[in-house]
């Protein structure tokens, strides 16, 4: 019997059409690099590399979209829709192999510089080309029928599958991090941490309605936390045996052992499934609660991530600590453009000049360096004003001609402003007081009275700049429901209509785009100070594209939105001029920013966490159709 | 889908804004009257730029010549590039950022093909037939990647908010911009030098001139001039004009509205291509990098010409072209700024600036689809 003979042709010719691409995207990702350049990295030790797991993915993906691609109605079973994987597997097996006979035939290299014979023995397995080709069309076979099967799972085991895979690959992926805090941890911070939960437990619960005693409360905790974690930080909890027992030195970096691997997943999976319906009553609960409950426990929440902040940075080593200032720095970025793009909706590709003038005004105005024709040495407190007021008129500069220009123009005179603000930098007609080339040199530590922050001390860098990002994410909150903010995001939907209902557009529009300068301008002061000298080089086009990258992968509009954009693209990718901590990536991570830009554009433009209104407002147009097909919306109503 | 029809938009005041603007005309227009005047009679201030030529310290009057006809050249091939953002602009209402790209593919992977020529000796014994056949492949190529990022992210797309395409084509131009660095690696590739024939200077009304600048501006004009003639008499043509007026009503009167979408990205991709191989002849170097700042001026341009106008495109491509070579010298120079060619990007990007201020319709007015004109 014919399994396929149930599905229709449509089925079918998708479920090729599907393989094709899946073959396409073997070839591509072979083609860039990705393969060979990720190749080194294991992730699970012996049996999975990161360039590997490229390639697997590309065949589950593409058994799982032939798998659903069956049409509801078409009747096709579960062993019917494996099938389809299964033909869309060979499909993009055969192309592979199509692409694998080639290059082990004809010597490519001189046109595509990373078809290198590393990359074919890597496809080959290191066999030769016969056992290529049978891996690739066996492979994409039985991943083809794997990915389309995990698609005909129930939801829960579904979740339980992948979610467990991806917590692994977490494990992996954090390993620097994770390593870090087992071998550090010591009973001081394990303390404070308890102290400061069990404490704000306690008072949440019990005096949720008194922010005052809530606030108070909490501070003593902290205080206490942070005494408990200085006296006793001597006292290592002795956990390193876990990082020692999980991860294996290997070429490519430390990477997850075998066994390791397979607890991770397996108490992932029974976690998933054997609390899900507690997960499940959880999430009613949270959903019944009342507003002000609510926002009781989002306060909970957000003394959960201070107390992070606060102990964290004790422990996590300098590595990790430098990782995360930088972070840090382009989150505080990121906050100032998710004013001017995700709450006013103005779309400013020059983000970065108002990063380059911060930087500047801060290393010119307190540099010690006597190069320069004109030096005032003052100190970053006495020049941090500066900072703001250079920030604001540059804001002011940037946005007052382009305040009448349609959407678009603006993007672009914005961009050109960018440019025009790196060249300035630059050149030679103003080197007398920017170096030039040469940049400005031996800027200062901060003095704060007791303490001097040098930039190469990763963890006084980090608390001060996690204290900028807790003041600009504050400052941000309060300003998305103020009046303010309402009027950016009247605005955003409808300038027109806005307008007529009395927001004053020149003032919204200068102010979100001064806003986000002094955020931007901080950040650069901030940077200045953190590495002692600066180039005009840093601040190219791509700083603005990255921050741009991270508030959309986040979600624009939103905080919290923001925060894990900013974790997952600048902590695991790297930023414009820092790797992350997949330092494989490095390579590919403006490939993989404009594929992630597109991917979010057309599959979820809300982001990751998104903003409520906002993600309403990208899909208005759904909205409106749905009601239409529906017979809500009269014929009538259209002008 | 409005439910309210808004009020004629009221007369603002004479606001901050105005005067901010009109202190930026005004300041601009003397910035350059000074650059090039100088202000007479004033000992220490800026000579300029004019007088310092009369007086024979300055630039020379064939230096000026040369600067002219280069800076045609160049802006030939930024109007080419402006065409591809001009009648999608018209079309779609978003700024393609990824056509920058377009070019820069043209001109990377046609390089493997001159390189082929002049490796067996084509190039030279045959320079029409091989630079033929290389125009040939980087117009293919470009037209492939334009219609591709059509077909696969921008069709999607329409309808949707406006930050939405725009967002989406600038991460198209960085996926493109590495996948070509992926593939092709990142080293410059450096195009065979143009065949014995194009080599020197050729003479045109009295006027000395590189002939691989005349091949430039030449070879734009014929193909503008192709183009102009496929729109205006063409059928195929006269489907792009009527959706570029109006999509809605062009798709009632049976246009085929996805497929003539498509051959405008096409029409505008094969034009990014002529002007990639162009670019390469005269600056010999392609790189993965090659395409944005091209692509920006290209923008520039469309905008500078007046967007969605295709003779516009052309002129605004001349214009930036002449005052970023022109500019920084007779502007800068007079008001005794250093090194001034390197603000030769400052200039082309103030110059967007100033158009926009003085006449957001650029030179030669805009022309927007109904649903562009909002």
């Amino acid at each position: 019997m014919n399994p396929l003979a149930a599905t229709s042709q449509d089925s079918v010719r998708s479920a090729v059409k599907v393989g094709l691409l899946g073959g396409l995207g073997y070839i591509f990702v072979s083609a860039v690099g990705m393969v060979e350049g990720l190749g080194e990295k294991n992730v699970i030790d012996p049996i999975l590399s990161l360039g590997y797991l490229m390639l697997i993915w590309v065949g589950l993906w593409a058994g799982h979209r032939a798998g659903a691609g069956a049409l509801p109605g078409d009747g096709v079973s579960v062993v019917g829709r494996v099938w389809l994987g299964i033909v869309a597997g060979v499909t993009g097996g055969l192309l592979a192999s199509a692409f694998l006979i080639w290059i082990n035939t004809f010597v490519v290299r001189e046109v595509f510089t990373n078809i290198s014979p590393a990359l074919i023995e890597l496809l080959n397995l290191r066999q030769g080309l016969g056992t290529g080709v049978a891996v690739a069309i066996g492979g994409g076979a039985l991943l083809g029928g794997a990915g389309a099967a995990i698609g005909t799972l129930t939801p829960l085991m579904r979740r339980a599958l992948t979610g467990s895979f991806l917590w692994v690959l977490i494990v992996g992926f954090l390993e620097v991090i994770l390593s870090q805090i087992f071998r550090e941890i010591d009973l001081g911070v394990f303390l404070a941490f308890l102290i400061v939960g069990v404490t704000s437990w306690i008072l949440l619960r019990n005096f949720g309605d008194s922010q005052r005693v809530l606030l108070g409360g909490l501070l003593a905790a902290f205080v206490v936390g942070v005494l408990v974690s200085q006296a006793l930080s001597e006292v290592n909890l002795g956990l390193r045996f876990i990082p020692d027992f999980a991860y294996i030195n290997r070429v490519g970096g430390r990477a997850l052992t075998l066994s390791a691997a397979a607890i991770v997943f397996l108490v992932a999976f029974a976690a998933t499934v054997l609390f899900d319906g507690r997960r499940r009553a959880m999430r009613a609960r949270l959903a019944a609660l009342e507003p002000a409950e609510r926002q009781k426990w989002a306060f909970g929440l957000v003394g959960v991530f201070v107390g992070l902040g606060v102990f964290l940075p004790m422990i996590l080593g300098s590595v990790v600590n430098e990782l995360l200032s930088t972070t840090g720095l382009f989150l505080l970025m990121g906050l100032g453009l998710n004013i001017v793009i995700g709450y006013a909706g103005l779309l400013d590709l020059g983000y970065v000049a108002f990063f380059a003038v911060g930087a500047y005004t801060m290393a010119i105005l307190t540099s010690t360096s006597t190069a320069r024709n004109w030096a005032p040495e003052l100190s970053f407190w006495e020049a941090l004003p500066f900072v703001v007021l250079a920030a604001v008129v540059a804001g002011i500069l940037v946005g007052t001609p382009v305040i009448r220009m349609r959407g678009d123009y603006l993007a672009i005179v914005t961009l050109g402003f960018g440019e025009i603000a790196r060249i300035l930098f630059l050149s030679e007609w103003f080197s007398g007081v920017t170096g030039g080339a040469l940049g400005v040199t031996k800027i200062p530590p901060i003095e704060l009275g007791f303490y001097t922050v040098k930039g190469t001390d990763t963890q006084a860098v980090l608390y001060l700049v996690l204290a900028f990002v807790a003041l600009a994410a504050f400052v941000s909150y309060r300003l998305q429901d103020s009046r303010i903010g309402r009027s950016w995001m009247a605005m955003r939907e409808d300038e027109e209509v806005a307008e007529t209902m009395g927001v004053n557009i020149v003032k919204a529009k200068l102010l979100a785009f001064v806003m986000g300068a002094i955020l931007a301008g901080v950040g650069g002061a901030l940077f200045a100070v953190k590495f002692g000298t600066i180039f005009p080089a840093s601040f190219s086009i791509i700083v603005s594209i990255t921050v741009l990258v991270l508030i959309i992968v986040g979600g624009m509009g939103n905080i919290p939105g923001v925060a894990v954009g900013a974790l997952v693209m600048i902590g695991i990718l790297g930023g414009s001029n820092s790797s992350g901590l997949l330092r494989e990536f490095a390579e590919f991570k403006l490939l993989i920013y404009g594929a992630l830009m597109l991917y979010m554009m057309l599959n979820r433009p809300e982001g990751l966490l998104p903003s409520k209104r906002l993600a309403r407002e990208l899909h208005q147009e759904e909205a409106v159709q749905d009601a239409w097909l529906q017979g809500e919306i009269e014929q009538g109503e259209e002008d | 889908m409005k439910l309210l029809k808004l009020p004629q938009q009221r007369k603002r005041r004479f606001g901050f804004v105005d005067s901010f603007l009109w202190a930026v005309r005004i300041g601009a227009l003397v910035f350059v009257v000074v650059g090039i005047f100088g202000i007479p009679g004033v000992a220490g201030g800026p000579e300029g730029s004019l007088f310092k030529t009369l007086s024979g310290e300055g630039v020379s009057g064939e230096a000026w010549r040369d600067l002219f006809i280069s800076g045609l050249a160049q802006g030939s091939m930024y109007g080419m590039i402006a065409l591809g953002y001009s009648l999608v602009y018209g079309v779609l209402g978003f700024i393609n950022f990824a056509h920058g790209e377009v070019f820069m593919s043209g001109a990377l992977v046609s390089f493997f093909a001159a390189d082929a020529f002049a490796t067996a000796g084509i190039w030279e014994s045959q320079p029409v037939l091989a630079l033929g056949f290389t125009i040939l492949v980087a117009m293919a190529t470009s037209t492939i990647v334009a219609v591709l990022t059509e077909r696969i992210a921008y069709r999607r797309l329409r309808g949707s908010p406006r930050l939405i395409p725009l967002i989406t084509s600038i991460g198209m131009s960085f996926f493109i911009r590495y996948t070509f660095r992926g593939l092709f690696g990142d080293s410059f590739k450096t195009y065979p030098a143009a065949p014995g024939v194009l080599e020197g200077r050729a003479t045109i009304f009295g006027v000395e001139i590189l002939k691989t600048q005349l091949t430039v501006i030449v070879v734009t004009a014929v193909s503008m001039v192709v183009l102009y003639q496929f729109v205006a008499r063409t059928r195929m043509g006269r489907a792009m004009r009527a959706i570029a007026e109006d999509r809605e009503i062009a798709a009632l009167m049976g246009v085929n509205v996805d497929r003539v979408i498509s051959l405008t990205f096409a029409v505008g991709g094969a034009m990014a291509g002529i002007a990639g191989v162009l670019w390469a002849l005269l600056f010999r170097q392609v790189h993965f990098l090659t395409g944005f700042l091209p692509g920006i001026k290209g923008f520039t341009a469309a905008v500078v010409g007046g967007i969605g106008n295709m003779a516009g495109a052309y002129v605004g491509g001349l214009a930036i072209g002449l005052v970023e070579s022109v500019g920084p010298l007779l502007v800068l120079d007079g008001w005794g700024i250093p090194a001034v060619s390197q603000l030769k990007d400052v200039v082309a990007f103030s110059a967007l600036v100033l158009v926009l201020i003085y006449r957001p319709t650029g030179l030669l007015g805009e022309r927007l689809s109904v649903e562009e004109r909002g």
